[in-house]
């Protein structure tokens, strides 16, 4: 028999039966588009934290003064800041380099008081894609003692635009530091620190507030590629305008986010399992009973001198090409389902009977809405998963083809 | 047949193909099991979840002034505080009350100075509600005759540069707009084990705080209860005592917490619901199978004058045996790893570390299982639902057998 034949009598195999056959697919079917879905959607957030954390937030790396991270205190600072950021724009996987400025404040609106998280940012730098504020337009309204207030800061105390905002806070020497900014407009940022405390005002003016010369708290550092993370840490530990202050990769800056990430790679491999399990029920089930049916004609093809490993190769195609078919539809299933989702996200609080939220978690703003993203590895994880449990699946139905006795097996 | 007789015969017939009936009901088992397990980890996180918002200061509910749901200003006040305290003192099954009031202001010392959310406590209740505040690392806790006294968190003495003693700078507006200051006794450090919730660990005495401000009377009354599932419950019978103030369950104060329980809920079902359908779809196929080698049997049976119902009968029979076993089966596979988790859970705390906070809720890293007679109903519930469904097309293409035409066939 040719390789081609073998195939065709799988196939009509198949046919044999074809509601189990489709049963069967079903089966494998559903749980590779579930494997799909849980990928697409546990990737969809890690992209979301993940750019929102390395894009406005934090950066791919990141360089402060040392202390700062912990204690945060408005005099640790970096001195030099100009040379540090021609230092690290000299570096050819870096992207962007943006010096920033924090100090916690006491902000009063007419006769009501808040505290309040003043931070200074470029305009010129973070009006881009992935900058704080994502627009030029925002950015330019920054600057000369005009600021952007944070969506939830504005919504919770009536901070409107053109309201004037008095603040008070303390400068690098401790002595008491105030001014006077007019709010420019509200902003919605992805970053949760900047929504919900956030008053941005221009590097100069935040500079000017707290008594600094050329310095900043932090320099977040956004690289050409995600990948070159370390090269580019080590290659700017290097620099001597460097010199002295520490340099973070994102993931130590906020490990639980890392780690969170990490963890929906694990989710998506449980699941991935519990495909595994659904192909081999469904797969060792179908070959057994179909092998079974068939003991008559495997012992007839046994006893007219058919090589026993033809009858293997035969149900072992059978198999793979259950589980072939299977996989085809969850794929079809799952590429639907990302289709119908990539435009409009999906909301998975919705669903649970609650209304869309946005929450706070370690700075970076997290939506229930969601964007799943399949990609092409999710589907090849997925087809080999079920093919390699496909195979495993006919061991049984396989050892017992081995065992058949051609007469024994015509008689009963 | 009688019925006693038809379960008899039902009971051989499963015993006659038993690989087929091994197949299925390991199916239904792995299955249960797996659907069990999620379950139970999934119960065991919200039981965990709602135990981690109470404890972190929020309670389970929350007596608030009219209007706060939607402003959420600090300076508002309840209409009458003793009434409300009275009525929830009065109510069975609360375990713990405690008024609060907040302002927010700026902490400083020397040069360091942090933004926060003072909380006006009574030391009495205060640490019966909260478990941040019952570990102090160095001093004590505020008490009843204090004043001038404050409890910070460690990562705020850290971040200020202070030690146990220090007298601290406090700042804020008053409710007429003034600036007020006042020094504040640092009489307590506490520490969670998180960095994030120690930054903003700042307690001081109801009184201060009133007299600070220049506001009299309570800004809320947090509430936990003995029992966290009476929650709705008890708030519904709160609401209906409290008069001129609002009753909201944590799920109102925290609507983007709830949000996320939500999205964990949908989360869970659409997994369990995907494992219950593969399952149900494999046994479907096995039971088909067991259907089509039946027909001569089935028409034996009917030809001899067993009616359309009681074949019916016989088949659902079938199943719910089946059904019951699988169950059974699931249970014991579940039970040890249930068992497991439930006693020593499963520690993130590799993955997420420690501090595993978000919006001010503190999570333990390790979860538990929630272990408990729920399993026994859920196991049998869902091993029945999987294979009645899946007998279901059997029982109807039984009913359908033309007996004669079944006869005549030898090989079908």
């Amino acid at each position: 028999m040719a390789e081609n034949s073998t195939l065709r009598l799988a196939w009509r195999g198949l046919g044999r039966n074809r509601k189990r056959s489709v049963l069967a697919i079903a089966a494998i079917g559903l749980g590779q588009f579930a494997f799909l879905a849980t990928a697409g959607i546990m990737r969809g957030y890690a992209d979301h934290y993940f750019d929102s954390v390395t894009g406005p937030l934090v950066g791919h790396v990141q360089i402060v003064a040392p202390g700062w991270r912990e204690e945060r205190a408005v005099d640790q600072t970096l001195d030099n800041v100009e040379t540090m950021l021609a230092a690290i724009r000299g570096q050819s996987q870096v992207a962007r380099a943006v010096p920033r400025i924090y100090a916690p404040v006491l902000a009063a609106l007419e006769e009501e008081g808040f505290v309040g998280m003043v931070v200074g940012a470029d305009p010129a730098l973070e009006g881009v894609a992935n900058g704080l504020l994502g627009s030029e337009e925002l950015a330019g309204l920054l600057g000369d003692g005009r600021v952007l207030v944070g969506k939830g800061l504005a919504r919770q105390h009536g901070i409107e635009t053109g309201a004037e905002l008095a603040v008070v806070g303390q400068d690098i020497d401790g002595s008491i530091a105030s001014a006077l900014y007019e709010v420019a407009a509200v902003v919605e940022s992805p970053v949760e620190l900047v929504n919900s405390t956030g008053i941005v005002a221009g590097l100069q003016d935040a500079q000017t507030l707290l008594r600094m010369d050329d310095e900043a708290h932090e320099i977040a550092v956004r690289l050409h590629e995600a990948e070159q993370i370390d090269q580019a840490a080590d290659s700017l530990g290097a620099q001597p305008a460097l010199q002295g202050a520490e340099i973070k990769r994102w993931h130590e800056v906020i490990p639980q986010l890392a780690g969170m990430i990490k963890l929906m790679d694990v989710y998506s491999l449980v699941v991935l399992g519990i495909v595994c399990l659904a192909s081999i029920a469904g797969i060792a089930n179908t070959m057994m009973m179909s092998t079974f049916e068939r003991r008559r004609e495997l012992g007839m093809l046994l006893a007219l001198g058919a090589n026993p490993g033809r009858l293997f190769r035969m149900v072992a195609t059978e198999a793979v090409l259950l589980g072939a078919l299977g996989v085809l539809l969850g794929t079809a299933l799952g590429a639907c389902f990302a289709a119908l989702t990539a435009g409009s996200g999906f909301d998975l609080a919705e669903l649970g009977g609650e209304e869309s939220f946005e929450m706070g978690f370690q700075g970076v703003q997290i939506a229930s809405r969601v964007y799943p993203e399949v990609r092409a590895s999710d589907v090849l994880a997925g087809v080999s998963a079920v093919l390699v449990t496909a195979l495993s699946a006919c061991v049984w139905p396989l050892l017992h083809v081995a065992r058949l006795e051609p007469v024994e097996a015509m008689r009963t | 047949m009688s019925g006693n007789l038809s379960i008899q015969y039902a009971l051989r017939s499963l015993g006659r193909s038993r690989r087929r009936t091994g197949l299925s009901v390991l199916g239904v088992g792995l299955g249960c099991a797996i659907a069990l397990f999620a379950t139970a980890f999934m119960r065991g996180g919200q039981t965990m979840r709602v135990q981690a918002v109470s404890q972190s200061g929020y309670g389970h509910l929350r007596i608030a002034p009219a209007g706060w749901e939607q402003s959420r200003r600090d300076e508002l006040r309840l209409q009458d505080s003793a009434a409300a305290l009275e009525a929830t003192r009065g109510l069975e099954g609360v375990a713990v009350v405690a008024p609060h009031v907040r302002v927010q202001g700026l902490l400083a010392f020397g040069t360091r100075v942090a933004g926060v959310q003072l909380l006006g406590v009574d030391p009495a209740a205060e640490p019966q509600l909260n478990r941040l505040v019952r570990t102090i690392d160095e001093g004590r806790y505020l008490q009843a005759d204090d004043e001038g006294a404050v409890v910070v968190g460690k990562a705020l003495v850290e971040r200020l540069d202070v030690e146990l003693g220090d007298d601290l700078l406090l700042t804020l507006t008053r409710a007429d707009g003034e600036m007020e200051y006042a020094m504040l006794r640092i009489v307590g450090i506490a520490s969670t084990g998180s960095r994030t919730i120690d930054e903003t660990i700042c307690h001081a005495m109801l009184a201060d705080v009133e007299q600070l401000t220049g506001l009299q009377g309570v800004a809320e009354v947090s509430v936990a209860f003995a029992d966290p599932q009476q929650v709705d419950a008890l708030s519904a019978e709160l609401a209906q005592r409290v008069q001129g103030d609002e009753v909201l369950t944590w799920r109102e104060v925290l609507p983007a917490m709830s949000g996320d329980a939500a999205a964990d809920r949908a989360f869970s079902n659409f997994f369990i619901v995907v494992v219950a359908a593969v399952v149900i779809l494999g046994v479907t196929s096995a039971q088909l199978t067991a259907m089509l080698e039946r027909r001569r049997e089935f028409a034996v049976l009917m030809a001899l004058g067993l009616g359309e119902r009681k074949l019916v009968g016989l088949v659902l029979f079938e199943a719910v045996f089946m059904g019951a076993l699988g169950a059974l089966l699931g249970l014991l596979l579940a039970l040890p790893l249930v068992w497991h988790t439930a006693t020593v859970g499963i520690d993130f705390s590799a993955a997420m570390g420690d501090d595993m906070t978000v919006m001010g809720v503190f999570f333990d890293p390790i979860i538990y299982a929630d272990m408990g007679l729920w399993m026994l109903p859920y196991a049998f519930g869902l091993g029945f639902c999987a294979t009645l469904l899946a007998a279901l097309y059997p029982a109807w293409s039984a009913t359908r057998l033309d007996p004669a035409a079944a006869l005549s066939q030898r090989d079908t």
